[in-house]
């Protein structure tokens, strides 16, 4: 360990936690500007955070069997150019605040946030993507569906750290990924979409729908998704409009300084409609 | 209190400290860099961007932690190349500058930017400052100083 | 292009691109105390107790009691307390300042600070008038009985913010004979320093202002300094020590001057061959907690209400009303904005219910040379706006869009707006209130150097007054040095603000030098100074509201190009298409800056930059929240720049600063409306506002 604080492997980082050290302070993008302080002065940070962006076996991506496995902190900006990256994150990835930001966020740093406004995470939400979290106790996967909460609430356990994410392979799939925020870029979401779809001999074989900024979390409906399943495309544009009116019951979003409820309901709907009609 | 090392434009240094603290402060308070400027605080503005192993990145959110041996490139390091010279030469010409504030932050961007894509196109010069918020100018004038000074300064990046 | 606009290299920009600029948080004070502003949370109420801890060692607080002089900042009126004493009257409202050298403790004892209110209902309803204005033209009453079509709308703004990316900040020290400079991020030295004359009660040497590099101002640094310079000035008479009080993005946003939101509803009469011969107007701004420059922000709205057209029978009148808010103020362009935004709406409205293009409706009521102003003046020079339409109308290819666009059933849309600026303070205000001074020092080597008290604050005044100055003098602009005005150093040549650096402050300059020049001797030390001398034609009456509301006007074309998504009803900027009559250019690339920030500021006024306000608490506090462009949201530009030489202008100049805006705002609406076949009444026209036109709105 080169500093105390700042291990350079995992084993090290473990350690740290498993003694009572923390939070895990990732890039920082997130953390550094909700803990800020006046005047400069250092953010609300313990002094026994653990400061994981510098571990090098954190950062890779690589292809295991039917999945693409990411280190947890691997800089989006490293997945925006790898070939392995999936479309559908590449796309959320591209339209995650500016290169600066990119290039210090990661992954864990934006799993572990669990803004229902995040980006990356709604796209591996929808590709149904899983995280691999680690302790000196063990380790345990858990699915995304299932890992945010609540704002800034997960299932990571105190000693866990978020170490990869395991992504199922999506070359087979039509996707489309929508975000809209307050500019053209740079911008956090007031609604936003992330769809795909996996056809074969006719009918869908897979079909998720993804939505951000609808909800204390990123929302899908497992329960409307199997409905589709089997259908042809035609079928599916057919049944848009009761597609849409179960979706109407589940998403609940709020109104905010950013935008308000009816405008984030009507569009989420809109951009749902605009990915059935595209398949 | 953490002790880091890294190397701060070209020459090796060590803070002892606390790991939280912002880049930036340590940049502007410790070494007394004020080219580096805080327009935001929260990473929005870009006006405190430097060069954290030749990518951008926003040193008011970036805790001073992650720059453990790496190397940090801030506007008064960087203004003694002949990359900058071209950027300055472009940003003169095109009336890239106003009030200034943003405009370090911009040549930092702008360097980051060629050193990925030595001759972008115009769409990839306005994602590349995406992170860049300027209120004088509307930004074209910026984009074509940067898109000038590619093919002016063409075998620097 | 005439000689003085072919441009040179501007005289700051090299200090700006390596960072060796230094602006107010850059400088490096000795022993400096670091200020932090404790701030009233609720919107009204009295002040029961201020329980401060005990301070350690070398840790002040400074609040009203330690004010020497008046408790006042004077900005037209002394009607803002320097920090509240008995009562606050909005949220943020300053009550004390902490100061120390350790920002730990600072913080910490600022944190521990307990007031204690008695809170009142705060008034957020605009019934509480503290300025009212009008004025009448003509016979209105009579044009609307006579009418053949009364047509009636009302408009609304919203709050603006200047978001100049260099949070506001001031710095004082003490000097050894006890004089206390000031050097901080604004517009108007003498501003700051009249007003903390009477806050310090001290006399003229007491005071000293120093503007350093300013990154960025647009109106938000012309009055605010004012306090913040008086609670640093009081804050160092107090501790005897350097005070620095710098503010981060979310307190500049929460706390300083943003434009007024305004509701204007407009009446036009018109005759049977559907022009419009008459216009009642009525006014409301915000002012917010404080008047401040309300009351003037409002006259400038008023003398607008025309837009840029004759319109013979007028009746208008306005208020600015006080509510428990921020205190709006100085933003680029100045109650302009607003009224041009309702005027141009108005017309397009009219325009599409006679079934005529907005754009023709518009040119049959121009205003000609020679023609009567609103305020019973008269536009004395030539009026190039027919020529600058039909060059905006080829070069956006307005006909053919206008009529493709409203059939190809694509969100797409086009619209232009027609305005004007009035250049300088309005009526006589040079004369009764500035009274500008200006000198030019020139040493034995032949160097001259340029005395007046405007600021550039990114506008480019400095290489524009250069340039003037050396162009008279006939020597090269790299003789000619325009340094930050020092109060010391500079004679008071008035506030950097109005438009008015380069025609008015520009013009004595010239006047100057042709004075040093005609006295010329090599190698002598010497200097020049002119003062403001009225124009014999100008003649205006304040109370009446009647005669010459400015010496000259800038005029102003824009088109503006949109698609709208249909799924989200986010507007994409396809194109900007402006011509501008500003006299002559004095530098082409300054004017062309000036051009592209202003319309991208006016363009996002009305579409996209959003700033709402409940219970008196912002909604948007942080550049997060509060969004303005980036440069993936603006849209390539094209301006054109005639030549029209105004002849009391140095070379022929006009006003620039505030016109680029103007125009931004009203076209981008109607290209909206046009891409959806909705009015809009609102801005700024938000996807948001855009879904419930679409949902319910009138065609």
């Amino acid at each position: 360990m080169v500093a105390d604080r700042i291990p350079d492997t995992k084993a090290e980082a473990l350690a740290l936690l498993a003694a009572g050290g923390g939070p895990v302070v990732s890039g920082g993008t997130d953390l550094m500007v909700k803990r800020r302080r006046w005047g400069g002065l250092t953010p609300m940070i313990p002094d026994k955070a653990v400061y994981v962006a510098n571990i090098a076996e954190l950062s890779y991506v690589k292809k295991t069997g039917g999945s693409v496995e990411i280190g947890a902190e691997t800089p989006l900006a490293v997945l925006l150019d790898h070939p392995f990256t999936p479309a559908l994150l590449r796309a959320a990835i591209r339209e995650t605040a500016g290169p600066g930001i990119r290039n210090t966020a990661t992954l864990a740093g934006n799993l572990v946030n669990a803004s229902p406004a995040a980006d990356p995470a709604l796209a591996l939400h929808c590709l149904s993507a899983s995280v691999r979290l680690e302790s000196a106790r063990g380790v345990r996967t858990v699915a995304l569906s299932d890992f945010a909460t609540g704002p800034g609430r997960t299932l990571l356990l105190p000693d866990e750290l978020l170490t990869a994410i395991l992504v199922p392979a999506d070359d087979a799939w039509k996707t489309m990924f929508v975000k809209v925020g307050g500019r053209k870029a740079d911008a956090i979401a007031k609604v936003s979409f992330a769809g795909a779809v996996k056809l074969d001999g006719g009918v869908l074989t897979a079909f998720a729908a993804a939505f951000g900024a609808v909800g204390p979390t990123i929302l899908r409906s497992f329960a409307i998704e199997a409905k589709v399943i089997g259908l042809s495309p035609a079928d599916v544009r057919e049944r848009l409009t009761d597609l849409s009116a179960a979706y109407a019951d589940v998403i609940r979003p709020i109104d905010d300084q950013r935008s308000d409820a009816h405008y984030r309901k009507t569009v989420a709907l809109n951009l749902l409609a605009d990915f059935i009609r595209s398949i | 209190m953490a002790r880091i090392e890294f190397t701060l434009n070209r020459e090796p240094v060590v803070y002892e400290g606390d790991a939280a603290r912002r880049l930036i402060d340590v940049i502007r308070d410790d070494f007394g860099l004020k080219g580096t400027k805080e327009g935001c605080g929260e990473g929005e503005c870009g006006a405190c961007s430097v060069l954290v192993d030749r990518a951008v990145v926003p040193s008011c959110l970036f805790p001073v932690a992650n720059v453990h041996g790496r190397h940090v490139v801030t506007i008064e390091d960087f203004r003694n190349t002949l990359r900058y010279r071209a950027l300055e030469r472009a940003f003169l010409e095109e009336g890239a500058v106003q009030c200034g504030f943003c405009t370090p932050g911009m040549i930092i961007a702008a360097e980051a930017l060629l050193s990925k894509d030595p001759h972008p196109a115009a769409e990839a010069v306005v994602e590349g400052l995406a992170g860049n918020l300027c209120r004088c100018t509307g930004y074209n004038m910026i984009v074509r100083a940067i898109l000038r000074a590619a093919k002016d300064g063409d075998g620097l990046w | 292009m005439t000689d003085i606009s072919a441009s040179i290299v501007r005289r700051d920009a090299a200090a700006k691109i390596s960072g060796r600029a230094a602006y107010v948080a850059d400088l490096a004070v000795e022993g400096v105390l670091h200020a932090r502003t404790v701030r009233s949370t609720i919107a009204k109420g009295a002040i029961l107790k201020v329980d401060v801890p005990p301070l350690p060692e070398g840790v002040y607080t400074v609040d009203h009691s330690d004010v020497p002089g008046e408790n006042g900042v004077k900005i037209i009126f002394k009607d803002m307390p320097v920090f509240a004493e008995r009562e606050v009257r909005y949220i943020g409202e300053p009550i004390l300042l902490v100061c120390g050298p350790d920002k730990e403790v600072v913080d910490e004892i600022a944190r521990t600070i307990v007031v204690t209110y008695r809170e009142e209902p705060a008034v957020f309803a605009w019934i509480d008038s503290k300025a009212h204005y009008a004025y009448h033209k003509g016979d209105s009453d009579k044009a609307f009985q006579n009418a053949a079509r009364i047509h009636t709308e009302t408009f609304e703004t919203g709050y603006q913010e200047q978001a100049y990316l260099e949070p506001q900040g001031m710095v004082g020290y003490p000097e050894a004979d006890g004089k206390i400079t000031l050097v901080g991020s604004m517009q108007c030295p003498y501003y700051v320093k009249n007003a903390v004359l009477g806050v310090l009660a001290c006399d003229d040497a007491g005071i000293r202002v120093i503007q350093a590099e300013t990154g960025g101002a647009f109106g938000g640094k012309e009055e605010f300094p004012s306090l913040t310079g008086a609670q640093v000035a009081v804050a160092v008479r107090k501790t005897g020590k350097p005070v620095s009080l710098l503010y981060e993005r979310t307190e500049d946003v929460e706390v300083t001057t943003k434009r007024h939101p305004s509701k204007i509803t407009l009446s036009a009469a018109l005759d049977a061959d559907l022009r419009v011969i008459g216009l009642k107007a009525t006014v409301g701004l915000d002012a917010g907690a404080y008047l401040g420059l309300s009351g003037v922000v409002l006259s400038r709205a008023l003398i607008a209400a025309t837009g840029a057209y004759t319109i013979p029978h007028l009746s208008v009148s306005g208020d600015a009303y006080r509510t428990n808010t921020v205190p709006t103020g100085a933003f680029r362009g100045f109650g302009a904005p607003q009224m041009f935004y309702a005027v141009e709406q108005l017309m397009g409205h009219l325009a599409a219910s006679l079934g005529f293009d907005p754009v023709a409706f518009k040119r049959r009521h121009l205003a000609r040379q020679n023609d009567e102003t609103s305020t019973g003046g008269r536009f004395r020079d030539p009026i190039l706006l027919p020529s600058m339409i039909d060059d905006v109308l080829e070069r956006s290819d307005y006909k053919r869009k206008r009529r493709a666009f409203a059939k190809d059933g694509a969100w797409k849309g086009i619209g232009v707006s027609v305005f004007f600026h009035g250049c300088g303070f309005t009526g006589s205000g040079e004369a009764t209130h500035i009274k500008a001074r200006v000198r030019l020092e020139k040493d034995a080597d032949g160097r001259v150097v340029v005395r007046v008290a405007s600021a550039d604050m990114g506008q480019g005044s400095s290489t524009a007054l250069a340039k003037i100055v050396a162009g008279v003098l006939g020597r090269p602009a790299d003789t000619v040095f325009v340094p930050h005005p020092d109060t010391d150093l500079a004679p008071d040549s008035g506030p950097t603000v109005a438009s008015r650096t380069t025609m008015i402050v520009g013009g004595l300059l010239a006047r100057a030098a042709a004075k040093l020049k005609e006295a010329w001797v090599d190698g002598v030390v010497q200097s020049a100074e002119e003062r403001y001398v009225q124009p014999d034609f100008i003649r205006w009456d304040e109370e009446a509201f009647h005669g010459d509301a400015y010496p000259a006007y800038s005029w102003g074309v824009t088109a503006v190009e949109v698609e709208v998504d249909r799924r989200s009803c986010a507007v994409t900027l396809k194109g900007v298409w402006s011509s501008y009559d500003v006299g002559t250019a004095i530098d082409e690339l300054l004017a062309l800056g000036q051009a592209d920030g202003g319309v991208t500021q006016g363009i996002a006024y009305g579409y996209l930059e959003k700033m709402e306000i409940r219970d008196g608490r912002l909604r948007q506090r942080n550049f997060t929240d509060y969004v303005i462009p980036t440069a993936s949201d603006v849209g390539p530009t094209d301006t054109v720049f005639v030549d029209n030489p105004f002849a009391y202008g140095p070379y022929g100049a006009k006003g620039l600063g505030e016109l680029t805006l103007i125009g931004g705002a009203p076209a981008v609406t109607a290209a909206i409306e046009h891409a959806i076949g909705r009015r809009i009444t609102k801005i700024p026209a938000t996807p948001e506002n855009l879904l419930e036109l679409i949902e319910h709105g009138q065609d």
